[in-house]
């Protein structure tokens, strides 16, 4: 159980980064910024939204933000972690001590995860003051959960970007892992199944009515979509941020959002220890 | 010297480490045992940083197996850190922790519950204990590190250069650590490339050159070996080809070199005369010579820059005389 040793180590470490308290600072403005911004819209429509829907609303306009800014948050905080000590030398100090790499690939996950949580519950606990002074309402329930998945998104970007740490030998190299891997979800992905169906079309657009099941699959795979999915599975009111029906099959329900999740948050991380298990320091 | 109980702290069984083409480590045999200190030397690259490397799991064995503390040091590693102090080489601090969490973190990952502050003051740091370790001089990084290596009274300390950074005063101070542990029962294996730090506190010396142990006893053992052995300085007018051969193949010579018109040899006493003749017979005319007895420096030197006494291999490179690291 040594991890729990690293974890707390690096936690403490990490937290004291300045990267870090510039990426939280941007993450409370943006959530507060939309908390004003949704406040303000329905008054300006002259429709004063009921209960819970104005905390709904917020929640599909906070996880466009979301799904940018903690991936983000997740893989600066995360790329670093073990290549940046097998740099600098730390890690010699760190496996001077009795734990296993296993067990620092682990405990450097979950220390860091701790860090992102921290940024991500500072930026909703301050997105729910605001909402408290503006709203008439506030679904408090149903917002505390999706910070609680949106932890969970951080956690998977932490993840994949200690695979990479852990996996490559030099820092650089970690960084447009990192990076390429950021663009190639929030830029790149959702792009495929569209560039796909054109070519297989005779280069030219098809005319689809329904979005066919791989394209659809291929699209939760991200996991900024799963993260959706994972989200509307648990708070049924934002069902409808995403396109799925109820015959669909298993893999296109909802729930298989947090499949997507679990593997992006063990099979990169699994590959890059294999790999730094397996080399000279 | 020996304990009774021939226990192996460290225990290395041909062990071959290679690097793409460069061989760190050459079938290395090494045996350490429980309660000493040994004394490991070698100038830097020998692969004094590599085996320990080996012994800690930082880096696997091309061939041949390691022990330490009667673990596998491959399959058993953590077994073997539960129980092993550690100061390596070319380590860095986290510089946003202070000292005190360093050596709490030390505490925690050995479930130890060593008080820091008095670690801290053990290896002289409890001033800045408190400070961030990213502002510490070198020397404080290395008795802070030195201080987590003692954390849970561990039965071996690893110490790679451990008197890197540090000004005298330290080094003796790191001395006085080393025997303190070792009267505690500890057995202590430290890497040098200064013979002073090692002769004053070893109880057995090893020394690595190019991966390959070419000598190892106590340092009494060693002194023994050099009050017999003289260097015997020649000035010739000239160095026909072929003297330093001739000379070399004499029994007891164990180097010699030239430089310029001056030959070094390093032989037995009693064949000083011998060494003379021979340069002479070579058709050099002597025109001046000095003798004094070696001290363990210059054996450490012919054993780590040159030929070794004991290794039989001899050199007679013309210009490489005297040369020292």
């Amino acid at each position: 159980m040594s991890w729990t040793a690293v974890a707390e180590k690096d936690f403490r470490d990490a937290i004291r980064s300045r990267m870090l308290i510039a990426l939280t600072v941007l993450f409370v403005l943006f959530a507060v910024g939309f908390t004003y911004l949704f406040s303000a819209i329905p008054r300006v429509l002259g429709n004063a939204a009921p209960d819970t829907a104005a905390t709904i609303a917020l929640l599909s306009a906070l996880n466009n933000a979301s799904a940018l800014v903690v991936p983000l948050i997740g893989l600066v905080v995360g790329y670093k972690a073990l290549v940046g000590e097998r740099a600098s030398g730390s890690l010699k100090l760190l496996l001077g001590l009795p734990h296993s790499r296993r067990d620092v690939v682990i405990g450097k996950l979950v220390g860091r995860t701790g860090v992102v949580a921290v940024a991500v519950l500072v930026g909703f606990a301050a997105a729910a003051v605001a909402a408290f002074v503006l709203y008439d309402s506030f679904a408090i329930v149903e917002f505390a959960t999706y910070a609680v998945l949106t932890v969970l998104l951080g956690a998977v970007f932490v993840a994949i970007a200690v695979g990479f740490s852990a996996g490559l030998r030099s820092t650089s190299w970690a960084l447009y892992g990192a990076i390429g891997l950021f663009v190639l979800f929030e830029f790149v992905w959702n792009f495929v199944p569209v560039v796909v169906l054109y070519v297989i079309n005779g280069f030219e657009l098809p005319q689809l009515t329904t979005t066919p099941e791989w394209a659809s699959l291929f699209a939760l795979l991200n996991p900024q979509r799963a993260y959706s999915y994972a989200a509307a599975s648990v708070i049924p009111e934002l069902s409808e941020s995403v396109p799925t029906e109820a015959g669909d099959p298993f893999y296109l329900q909802e729930p298989f959002g947090f499949v997507v999740l679990a593997f992006w948050l063990v099979v990169p991380l699994a590959l890059g220890y294999l790999r730094f298990d397996g080399t000279d320091l | 010297m020996h304990r009774s109980a021939d226990v192996a702290a460290i225990e290395l069984d041909s062990v071959t480490k290679r690097y793409g083409d460069v061989v760190a480590l050459r079938e290395l045999d090494l045996h350490v045992q429980e309660g000493e200190i040994y004394g490991f030397l070698g100038p830097n690259g020998a692969g004094k940083s590599t085996t320990i490397d080996l012994l800690l799991d930082f880096a696997r064995p091309t061939a041949g197996s390691a022990r330490v503390l009667g673990h596998d040091a491959r399959t058993e590693s953590v077994r073997v850190r539960e129980r092993t102090g550690v100061l390596p080489e070319g380590f860095h601090v986290y510089d946003r922790l202070s000292g005190r969490q360093h050596l709490a973190f030390a505490a925690d990952s050995k479930d130890a519950d060593d008080d820091p502050g008095r670690v801290a003051e053990r290896v002289g740091i409890a001033d800045a204990l408190d400070r961030k370790a990213g502002g510490y001089s070198k020397g404080m990084a290395q008795r802070l590190v030195l201080g987590m290596a003692l954390v849970g009274e561990p039965d071996l300390l690893i110490l790679d250069e451990p008197s890197t950074g540090l000004d005298p005063n330290g080094a003796r101070e790191m001395r006085e650590i080393i025997r303190s542990e070792r009267d505690r029962g500890a057995t202590v294996f430290f890497s040098s490339h200064i013979l002073g730090q090692v002769e004053a506190v070893c109880d057995r010396v090893g020394i690595l050159r190019d991966g390959e142990l070419v000598a190892e006893d106590t340092v009494e053992g060693l002194r023994d070996a050099t009050v017999t052995e003289a260097t015997l300085i020649v000035e010739v007018d000239r160095i026909p080809e072929g003297t330093l051969g001739a000379v070399c193949a004499l029994g007891d010579v164990s180097a010699a070199s030239a430089d310029g018109t001056v030959i070094t040899v390093s032989c037995q006493n009693a064949s000083k005369t011998a060494v003379l003749s021979t340069i002479e017979d070579a058709g050099a005319s002597i025109e001046d010579f000095t003798t004094r007895d070696a001290s363990l420096e210059d054996l450490f030197v012919s054993y780590t820059s040159g030929a070794g006494p004991r290794d039989g291999t001899r050199e007679a490179g013309a210009d490489s005389g005297g040369a020292r690291p």
